[in-house]
This record gives structure tokens, sequence and C-alpha cells, in this order.
């Protein structure tokens, strides 16, 4: 198969350690693209439904999409997510994605389960699984440090890049919310992929190429896209400020413009006051005397590093000797959420829920929950252990983090996520859960327009990315959002011409084209999700596409001199969602159409849909 | 030391604008063309080991223009990577001075596989000849380990050979690089250390980079909670 695709996926079944290689079935590659909706239609083939997230029958698919290391390079793990039991996505950029192509092939397939620790060494076409019986309860830098080593070797020495990607302490133990981490820092964080990979006992992978990119169907147009995006992203000044608008400096914005989360979205009357607690957060300061080194992804002129992961090291102080690299989402999230503004006290956080191996967002929403509930008094000093978990606690909170990532007391409740631990704690725990479908907002207290209705309707839950179609392509692709080139406005873009002329199919010639395919790839997702479980029209935020009562709550925050309100009414949020149901072919209810479905070519959902008797 | 400095380019002509300022009439040449487009007599590519991000540009424009493919292995440019970090810094040729090229003294065969060209400055391969990786002495006489193999098609030394054609030469990985990482400059005795090249092995680099990260080391990237003693 040329243009683009490698050709093949690599099954691993770790149950009988069997490894093998699927061909890529070209009329399926030409209806899902690759990456994420292909990974969702495996999803829909291969995992039963219903199937306990955790169990061996879940599938892990790393997949990297026909333009992964050609233009950016993107992974995109998928399975079904223990922590809201819908769809797990999520993304990582570096130089993963690349190396997945690199080797020969789409994707990799781990299903099964093994009966002890093992690491997966890939190198073209030599694929084994070793021992990782040293390497079990190591953090993610150890982890990835020491597999490089074991790996890397021979004649060539240093210039043998094995990329890794592993899980650390809380992916073991299947932290509901653990992740996936390449190298320091960036990880395929959200929806829990660390579990799911830790409940297969698969400790890392490691993977290195050596055969280069796949040829392209049309290389000399290829060629010339190729260097007319690169002159499109260094030509626009976002080449140079993107840092600064997606680092921690987007914790100022936030604050500034009423979207910041405060100490579990709370709409208290202090909110102004709290607000000018941010300057305590000194991020110019830090970021002068801190700032080490920048690192950037295969094949993007970028150099963001998916959004600013410049690698800052703590020289002095109490955390001294802390490596870290925050960016807005995980920057963001384990500062003000929990009420912290001490600088160094929240980049430490940052850095051990990286090295925990626990996705730093999601700890944005588990912490403040845990913290409010200890503020209303539904959980005492002793359930915590003797911890003080006061708002703004540096300390109380690492040690929590600890708890959670080893199961320890109420770190094993917390480690459920925000869907079943307000449920085992009760006492009307369940209102200071401030997630959609399970999924914490982290950073963001999404009380605008924009950020409400983005939020409620992502599919993998309580997400700023959200619903929006050019996300689901750009996904599928294997391509990253970062680099500037118009593709958040649809067709036409640099992105569609690349694709067409590197796979040589020419799918996408008119604007009709691009939507009927971007459509095919939400309406798969929310089918999935809607056969596992969700249900759109509920009321609760833990199932439906809402949002938690206290988020339509009126908030008022200082901008400049003045003061400005936030409101987002429920009534206009349902109107809003009605509108954009109406859009996407569904009902009023939010499931999809059967003619909808026709029109897609999705005929494989509507015997299922009545089978669950859900369009009755 | 006067030819030198004949072919040292010319500074732009600068008007002064009030007290200390200085506006220079033509713009920095972007990133994307050669630094100095008129590089004459021995000369190599520079590299800034800092501004490195690691994003292989360099290594696909290199592989794309000796054999039409993206492919970093056939690149005579090579990204490495250390850790902490990722740091990541690319190694080339850095065409050491006779006395200091240890790979050509080590090529055994008679005649040389690996030879200087003095009318062009540049390393030429007999790739026909070449014993390839079993051989490498070349690899393990290069103070940089900047000579690289990709057995089993192209079973021959890959060194850098400034991507020279029609008798001029033009790097390609210069171009492709968007953070000016690399620089085609003429007279590169007078930055590498008077001409012994890259005389560190890239490890011995990366360790002085390393210091930069301290206190954080390649096995300790942060302390647990318990290990500071909160």
């Amino acid at each position: 198969m040329v243009g683009g695709y490698a050709g093949k996926f690599l099954d691993v079944d770790l149950t009988n350690r069997s490894i093998s290689t699927t061909r890529l079935n070209e009329e399926e590659v030409k209806k899902y693209i690759g990456g994420r909706t292909l990974g969702c239609k495996f999803l829909w083939d291969r995992v039963p439904r219903g199937t306990d997230p955790l169990c061996p029958d879940n599938l892990l698919l790393l997949m990297a999409g026909p333009l992964a290391g050609i233009w950016t390079s993107i992974y995109v793990a998928i399975f079904k997510s223990p922590l809201t039991e819908l769809i797990g996505k999520s993304c990582s950029s570096g130089h993963f994605g690349a190396e997945i192509k690199y080797a020969g092939y789409d994707g990799i397939v781990f299903s099964g389960k093994a009966d002890s620790p093992v690491y997966l060494y890939v190198k073209d076409d030599n694929v084994e699984l070793r021992d990782a019986k040293h390497l079990w309860g190591k953090t993610t830098s150890e982890t990835i440090v020491k597999v490089k080593k074991e790996c890397q070797g021979g004649i060539m020495g240093e210039k043998n890049r094995f990329q890794v990607s592993c899980i650390g302490p809380a992916g073991e133990n299947r932290v509901r919310y653990a992740s996936l981490h390449h190298r320091y820092f960036g990880a395929a964080s959200r929806c829990g992929g660390g579990a799911v990979m830790g409940s297969k006992n698969l400790k890392a992978v490691a993977v290195r190429g050596t055969k280069g990119a796949p040829p392209l169907a049309r290389q000399e147009e290829c060629l010339l896209l190729l260097d007319k995006m690169k002159k499109e992203v260094m030509r626009t000044p976002n080449f140079y400020t993107h840092g600064k608008r997606w680092g921690m400096y987007s914790v100022l914005i936030g604050t500034y413009g009423g979207i910041q989360n405060l100490r579990n979205c709370q709409s208290n009357p202090d909110w102004v006051d709290q607000q000018s607690d941010i300057q305590k957060l000194n991020i110019t300061t830090w970021e002068m005397r801190n700032h080490v080194m920048d690192a950037g992804c295969t094949s993007c002129p970028m150099g963001c590093g998916a959004f600013h992961p410049q690698m800052y090291v703590i020289k002095s102080g109490a955390y001294a000797g802390t490596f870290v690299s925050p960016k807005s989402d995980n920057g963001g999230s384990l500062c003000t959420p929990l009420g912290v503004y001490d600088t160094y006290g929240h980049l430490y956080l940052v850095s051990l829920a990286d090295e925990l191996g626990m996705d730093a967002e999601q700890l944005g929403g588990e912490i403040p929950f845990a913290m409010e509930c200890y503020e209303k008094g539904i959980l005492t000093k002793e359930d915590f252990g003797g911890l003080e978990l006061a708002w703004g606690n540096v300390q109380a909170a690492a040690k929590l983090m600890v708890k959670i990532a080893n199961r320890e007391g109420i770190g094993n409740v917390l480690a459920e996520g925000l869907k079943f631990a307000p449920k085992i704690i009760g006492k009307g725990s369940e209102k200071y859960a401030m997630g959609v479908k399970g999924l914490a907002f982290g950073q963001k207290s999404p009380r605008t327009p924009r950020q409400g209705f983005t939020v409620a309707l992502s599919h993998r839950g309580g997400c700023h990315k959200g619903p929006f179609l050019w996300r689901n392509w750009m996904d599928s692709l294997g391509v990253c959002y970062g680099p500037p080139l118009g593709h958040t406005l649809g067709y036409p873009n640099l992105v569609i011409d690349l694709f067409n002329a590197a796979t040589g199919w020419d799918l996408i010639k008119t604007k009709k084209d691009y939507e009927l395919l971007t459509e095919r790839m939400y309406t798969l997702e929310r089918a999935y999700c809607i056969r596992e479980g969700m249900i759109p029209w509920s009321n609760d935020p833990m199932i439906g596409d809402v949002l938690p009562d206290r988020l339509h709550e009126p908030l008022s925050y200082r901008m400049g001199t003045k003061t400005c309100n936030l409101l987002y009414p429920k009534a206009k949020f349902l109107e809003d969602r009605a509108k954009w149901y109406e859009s996407r072919g569904c009902d009023e209810r939010g499931v999809p159409k059967k003619e909808t479905l026709e029109k897609l070519d999705l005929n494989f959902v509507i015997p299922i849909f009545k089978e669950m008797g859900i369009w009755e | 030391m006067k030819k030198i400095r004949e072919r040292a380019p010319k500074i732009e002509k600068s008007s002064e604008v009030g007290e200390g300022m200085t506006v220079v009439e033509s713009v920095a040449a972007p990133s994307s063309s050669p630094k100095d487009p008129a590089v004459e007599g021995i000369a190599c590519v520079v590299i800034d080991w800092l501004k490195c991000r690691g994003c292989s540009q360099c290594e696909h424009a290199c592989s794309l223009f000796h054999h039409g493919v993206i492919n970093r292995e056939l690149s005579a440019i090579r990204v490495h990577e250390y850790f902490p970090g990722p740091m990541t810094f690319p190694i080339t040729c850095s065409y050491c001075r006779e006395e200091f090229r240890a790979c050509v003294e080590a090529c055994p065969l008679d005649p040389k596989v690996i030879t200087y060209d003095e009318e062009d400055f540049v390393l030429k391969i007999d790739k026909q000849r070449c014993l390839g990786h079993r051989c490498a002495r070349c690899l393990e006489a290069c103070w940089g380990k900047a000579i690289n193999f990709h057995p089993p098609d192209h079973d021959y030394a890959i060194v850098c050979d400034l991507c020279i054609k029609d008798g001029k030469r033009e790097p390609q990985c210069v171009k492709a690089c968007p953070f000016d990482v690399l620089t085609f400059l003429a007279n590169p005795q007078l930055i590498h250390g008077g001409g012994q090249g890259l005389k560190w092995h890239p490890k011995e680099i990366a360790s002085l980079l390393a210091d930069r990260f301290l206190p954080v080391t390649p096995e300790k990237k942060m302390k647990l909670p318990e290990e500071l003693g909160l």
C-alpha cells in the first residue's frame, strides 16, 4: 500500500505472547482514514458491548495516522476508557508516532493480558516481548531511561533512538486516570490509558524504525506542500508566540477572563480576591530563572513539543532538583483549582503527577473534589490518614497523590475517578464532582457559552477539546493541532491537500466530501459512546451531555478596573445543545437518526441501536 | 589571515537612529536559506548545540536530497537524543584538518575508500568497494561518530558531502532547519578548536549539556515527597 500508510498493523496477543501482523483493509481505511476513527471502528468490532475496561478483553491501540512522521507526529492511544467507560482517546506528540510509522506499522494493537510484567521491543520486523519484572514499580522517568539503555546499542550506538512509551506506578495499580508517558514530559494522559496498559501487565513499549516514511503517492507535490506548510507556519507570529499563549501564561489569561478553575469551580463571593492572588504565581520570574532547553517533535517546524513544553529545572529551594514542563493543561490544573498559589510548590505537583504516571488534568478535578469534601466535612482528617487537606496545602496534596498512585487508604477510593468515587463516598458528594462523564475539567471552569458547550458535548468527557469535527479529522490523520494552518476552519486547507497528495486517492475533492467524512468520524464515535452506556439526554453529568449545576451559577470577576459577570443559563445551554444535535443529524435527545447513519454508511450501527431500543 | 578577512561577508550599512539604536537596513536572511551563500574554500556545517529541538527536518532533507526518500537512516546528519530531557542535537562531519582526519587514516583498503577531495573540499566515498558496517573502522576512529551505515541496502559509510552537485556545495540541512541550529560556514577551523573538528564524542557533548539540568540527572528526575521530607 503506497501513500502514507505503512500497510499493516502489529498485533500483540499478550495472553499467548504471540506476535503477528494484519494487513490494512483498504476499503476500511478509505472510510475511516486511520488513527482515532479507525481505532474506534476496531473497538466497535473487537471489544464486546459492556466489556469491563480493565479486563483482558479490552484492547489498547497505539495508532499512527497516515501523515504521522511526514507532517508532525502524533500517536493516538485508543481503548475503552476505565474512567468514563466510553471511548478512551488520548493523543501525544513527540517522536513515538513517527517511530511506529518508520518501523513499518500503522499501529500497535494489544490484546489479552500477560501473566507477568513485560515490555514490548520493536525494531522494524524484529519484535519481542521482554521481561519487565525489574521495571515494575519504577517511576516513568526511570523506566524510560532504563528501557532506552537496554534497547540502544550496537554499532550505531546512540543513533539508535528508541522511543519509549510507558506507565508509572499509578498505571500498574490501575488508577483509573493513569497515563502513558513518552519522554520526561508529554503523555497520552487523558481517559486512563495507563490503567488499561497496567491491567495488561505491559510496562512499556519501545519502538525504533529504520525503514523511513512509507513512499508517498505524489511525492513532488507532497514536498512542495510540505515546504509551503513550513513557510506558512514560520511566517505566522504564532510560531514564536504560541508558547506564551498556551504555556503557563494561559493561567493568567484564564483568570483574568474568568474561566480559570479556582477552587473546584466554586463561585464564591471571594472569587475576585482569589483572582488577585494569581499574581503570587510568578510565572515570568520562574520562566527566566529555570528555563533549560527546548524540545520539539518529529517533522514539525513549530518546535513547541505540542504546546510549549519547554524544559525547566527547579535549581534551589524546598523543591530543588525537580524537572518540570508545565503546559496550560497540566500546569494550570494543579495550581488554582487546588487553591495553590505557591509557584514552585505547584510545579512540584505537576512533576510528581508525571513521575507517578497520572493525568495531571484529572488530578486537577480529583484533589479539589477531595479538598471540597474535606471543607464541607464529608471527609475528615482521619479519612485522609492525618492529612490536612485544606485549600492550598501543597504538602498534603503531594502526599495524597502518592496515596492515590499506590491506592493506599482514601487513595484507593479517589483512584476510582470522578464517576465512581462519589458513589463510594456518598453523603451528597456527587455535586462536588466537577467533570462531565467522569472526566475532570482541569484548568478551565467552563462558564462561558463556548467553553461550557464544548466541554459538555465532548465524547470522551469534560474535555476542552470538544466535539468539533476538525479534531476528529486531525487525530485520524495523526497530525498535531499545534501548527497554525487554518485547519480549524475546515475545508479547504493545506493538511487536506497534503492528505490527497500523499495517498493519491483524492478522497476529498469538495467541501461536501470533507463534511461527509468528518461527519462519519463524529457519528461513529457518538454511536460507540451510546452503545457503551452514554445517555445524552440524562440530567446526570456523569452519563449525559450536561454540565454540573454549579457551572450554571452566575460569577463575577474583575477585568482591569471593571467587574464583569459570567452566566450561562441552563435554558440557553439546552437551546445550544439542541441546535448542535440538529446540525449533526441527531434527534432531540442526541441520538444519531437512522437516516444519518444510512447516509454516512454506518449501517452496522442500526441493528445494535434497534436491539438497545434506543429509538423508541 | 588576510585571505580569511577577504572572505568574510560584508557588513550591511546601518543608519544610526538616536543614541545607541541602530536600524539595520537589510533584514536578516530567513532561516530557510543558507546564511552565507557564497562560501568558498574549506567549509562545514556548524552546529549550535543549544537550539536543536529534535525535529528531524535536517535528516529528512538530507535523505531526500541524496536518495529521494524520507528516511533518517540514510542521512549523514543524525540527531542524537540523551537524557535528562530529552536533549537533542545533530551530529555531522565537521571536516577536520588533515592531521586529525582519522577516518581516512583508519580505512584498511588500498586505495582508500574514503578520500578527501582537495578541489571541492569534500569527503568522497567509493560506495562499491566499501566493506560496510562489518568493518566500520572509520566510524570507530571518528571523534564525533559522524559516520553512518544502513545495512543491508546502503552498507557503506554515509558521510556528509555538503550536498555537492556540479561542484557547488549547498547543504540542504541548513536550508531545512527551522531553528537556526545549523550554519554553513567557511573556515570552520576558527570555530571548531583549530581544525580538530569535533574532538568530542557525542556523549561528552551530552554530558556537558546535562550540567545545565543539574541537580536533575538522568537517573533522578525529581524527588518523591518522602525523600524531600514533606
